[in-house]
């Protein structure tokens, strides 16, 4: 991973010879009245940043991120990379890093990427290119909480349609904390997990697919993944009363997918579908997961004289086969299930209120899961100090209407207050 | 056919074409002023200065083209600062229907979005400009009466009463006779008494043979917040490429 960032910017080096895209250049002469008389033949600029939060239970820091953005266009070429340093873990992290090719019909990518399929606001159903780090709870910034993964891409457009393929040599499954505050795992149960598969192989090298086009004021996708399932399968052997040996397996699958919105007036309707098609057809194997379908409806309204945004969507599943699970195989369909039904129903609801002249921003992010009653809540506000300088405040919240165990349930003494900062270059 | 002008282009046409109905002579100037302004293609580059009552000022810089072929128009902003937005980019399709389609490209998502017209009071940008103050039909002959108030040596004082008073009950235009450019709009409140907004030439200059309103400032009377908008470069029926109206440049950023 290391060695991306000297490649990027090598390559950003050898783009200085093409002029940059910094507006309209071939209509606008530069402007004397803006500070850059002499425009520059490859325009920089990025965002850093910090953030520090703590956990209201007994205020110990959550986070403490140092991050960087930077971006160098140019004409033919745009590189991107962003990093953050993690001074609790002492570690730097590359989020993402690209090369972007453009020509006259398309562009081509490559770098560690992280992408966004699917027509909703933020949250999807079919968004399967990478995968999620749920080892430090959830973020309403979704995009965040992706794991970037080496890619290469094509985007190739024609008229108002689009064909985008992605292939990915290798595969970076999800994140799950296996210990500590933020651990899924029974706490009676200790697990020893064997050796993970290597899925930095061709073995686990994905292919995908998407199609859009608007039809009569519809925009419409089609979306076709070959790849493994994020979240790992696993084979318990309990080595003792609460001991057990783990293997961890990734589930082979193919998504076909679509996605959808419609605007009518100042609504927008949204929806997304996909059947994942699992190697384990019949269900019989409690090792993989079960082909399952995934289906997400959503409205949102834009107020127009406040430009106050309000969304409500709907998102559920239905696991294939899943009354073939046997209670005493340790099936991953039953482990990852809610209530231990076959369906799973979440109601989620967005809100933006934009204050004082776009200065002050307020949000709210909120999650309802219906079967085991768990939700979170997500507030934040943002100031915009300056043009340059952004304040803000966001704070996580878990919890659960019943007893019912579920990830909120768990995560209920994990509720978190984070101040961050941004100063835009 | 109803036009959906490109925001800025057409809050400088709709300064200009506000307030000159009802009577035959404010019709004959309103001909003349949409004879003067009107073109195919224009290209410009503004620059806001929000002020708050406070004197703390903010800026944006954007680039703005419009195209109108076979009678209908498109329009494609790009924002230049602040840095916060820098790259945003916002696309408006005039369809066969004669309503506009609009997307946004929000650079931090990467992501294309089409997203809902917004035509009537909300602020643009933080400005005191609202999106209706960028559409100029709001105000034509079909739209409005209009009454002469005024004529002095060398301006016309005229009173617009919109059919339509989701944006406001009234304006208050005089306008320039020799260059026909409105050199003060008073904007009422839908009570059609109090006065709300008031927009101000600052100054006029004459680009590639026209006259434009070079600088203007729009104050919101309460708050005493004011925004100051500037032509830096404005030019007209210039040969444009088309794949600037398309939702591959406002993904790409190339055309």
């Amino acid at each position: 991973m290391k060695r991306i960032l000297p490649l990027l910017l090598a390559i950003s080096l050898l783009a200085t010879n093409l002029f940059a895209f910094s507006g309209f250049d071939d209509i606008f002469a530069p402007t004397t009245s803006l500070d850059e008389s002499a425009k520059p033949t490859v325009s920089g600029s990025g965002s850093v940043g910090a953030d520090v939060g703590v956990f209201l239970d007994d205020l110990h820091f959550s986070e403490q991120l140092l991050r960087l953005n930077l971006l160098v266009d140019s004409q033919s070429f745009k590189s991107e990379a962003a990093l953050s340093y993690d001074a609790l873990d002492q570690s730097l992290q590359v989020s993402t890093a690209s090369v972007t090719y453009f020509f006259d019909w398309g562009q081509i990518e490559a770098g560690l990427l992280k992408e966004e399929w699917g027509s909703a606001d933020g949250l999807h159903v079919v968004d399967v290119l990478n995968a999620f780090d749920y080892s430090k709870g959830f973020s309403d910034d979704l995009a965040s909480m992706k794991r970037s993964e080496f890619m290469v891409g094509t985007t190739l457009y024609k008229g108002s349609s689009s064909l985008q393929l992605y292939f990915k040599p290798t595969f970076t499954p999800g994140l799950s904390a296996m210990e500590g505050r933020w651990s899924l795992l029974p706490q009676t149960l200790t697990l020893t997990i064997k050796e993970p598969p290597k899925t930095d192989s061709w073995e686990y090298a994905q292919f995908a697919l998407r199609g859009r086009t608007s039809i009569g004021g519809v925009d419409l996708g089609l979306l076709y993944y070959r790849g493994h399932m994020a979240q790992p399968g696993a084979v318990l052997t309990m080595t003792g009363m609460t001991t057990a040996d783990m293997d961890i397996v990734y589930t082979p699958y193919q998504l076909f997918g679509t996605e959808a919105t419609y605007l009518l007036g100042q609504f927008t309707f949204m929806a997304e579908g996909g059947y994942l098609l699992s190697k384990d057809r019949p269900g019989s194997d409690p090792t993989l997961y079960n082909s399952k379908w995934v289906y997400l409806g959503g409205v949102s309204y834009l107020e127009p004289t406040s430009n106050l945004y309000l969304a409500l969507m709907y998102n559920g599943h239905f696991v294939e086969h899943y009354d073939k699970v046997e209670p005493n195989a340790l099936d991953v369909d039953q482990a990852q299930a809610f209530d231990n039904k076959a369906y799973g129903n979440t109601l989620t609801l967005a809100m933006e209120v934009p204050l004082f002249r776009e200065r002050v921003k307020v949000r709210l992010g909120a999650t309802y899961q219906i079967e085991t009653e768990g939700y979170a809540l997500l507030p934040s506000i943002g100031w915009q100090v300056s043009d340059t300088l952004l304040l803000e405040c966001k704070a996580v919240v878990y919890g659960s209407l019943g007893s019912k165990s579920s990830v909120f349930k768990t995560w209920e003494g994990n509720d978190s207050l984070t101040i961050g900062m941004t100063h835009y270059f | 056919m109803k036009r959906v002008r490109p925001m800025l282009l057409a809050l400088l046409i709709f300064t200009l074409t506000l307030p000159l109905m009802a009577a035959e002579q404010p019709q004959e100037i309103m001909k003349k002023v949409m004879e003067v302004q009107s073109s195919n293609s224009s290209a410009l580059e503004l620059l806001l200065t929000l002020t708050d009552a406070g004197g703390q000022a903010r800026e944006r810089q954007l680039q703005t083209l419009s195209l109108t072929e076979e009678g209908r128009t498109s329009s494609i902003t790009v924002f230049l600062s602040p840095a916060s937005v820098k790259n945003t980019r916002f696309l408006s399709v005039e369809n066969s229907t004669g309503k506009s389609e609009q997307w946004i490209y929000l650079p931090a998502l990467k992501r294309v979005k089409r997203i809902a017209a917004n035509e009537e009071g909300g602020s643009f940008m933080g400005s005191d400009f609202s999106y209706s103050d960028m559409a100029s039909t709001t105000y034509d002959a079909t739209e409005a009466t209009h009454t002469l108030l005024e004529e002095t040596a060398t301006t016309y004082t005229i009173r617009s009463v919109p059919f339509d008073k989701s944006s406001y009950g009234k304006t208050e235009t005089t306008v320039d006779k020799s260059t026909y450019l409105p050199l003060q709009v008073d904007f009422y409140a839908k009570d059609g008494l109090t006065l709300e907004k008031q927009l101000v030439t600052q100054k006029m200059e004459q680009m590639q043979g026209r006259w434009v309103p070079k600088v203007l400032t729009m104050t919101t009377v309460a708050s005493g917040h004011t925004t100051r908008l500037e032509i830096l470069q404005a030019q007209y029926d210039i040969a444009m490429n088309s794949n600037y109206f398309t939702t591959k440049f406002l993904e790409t950023g190339r055309p």
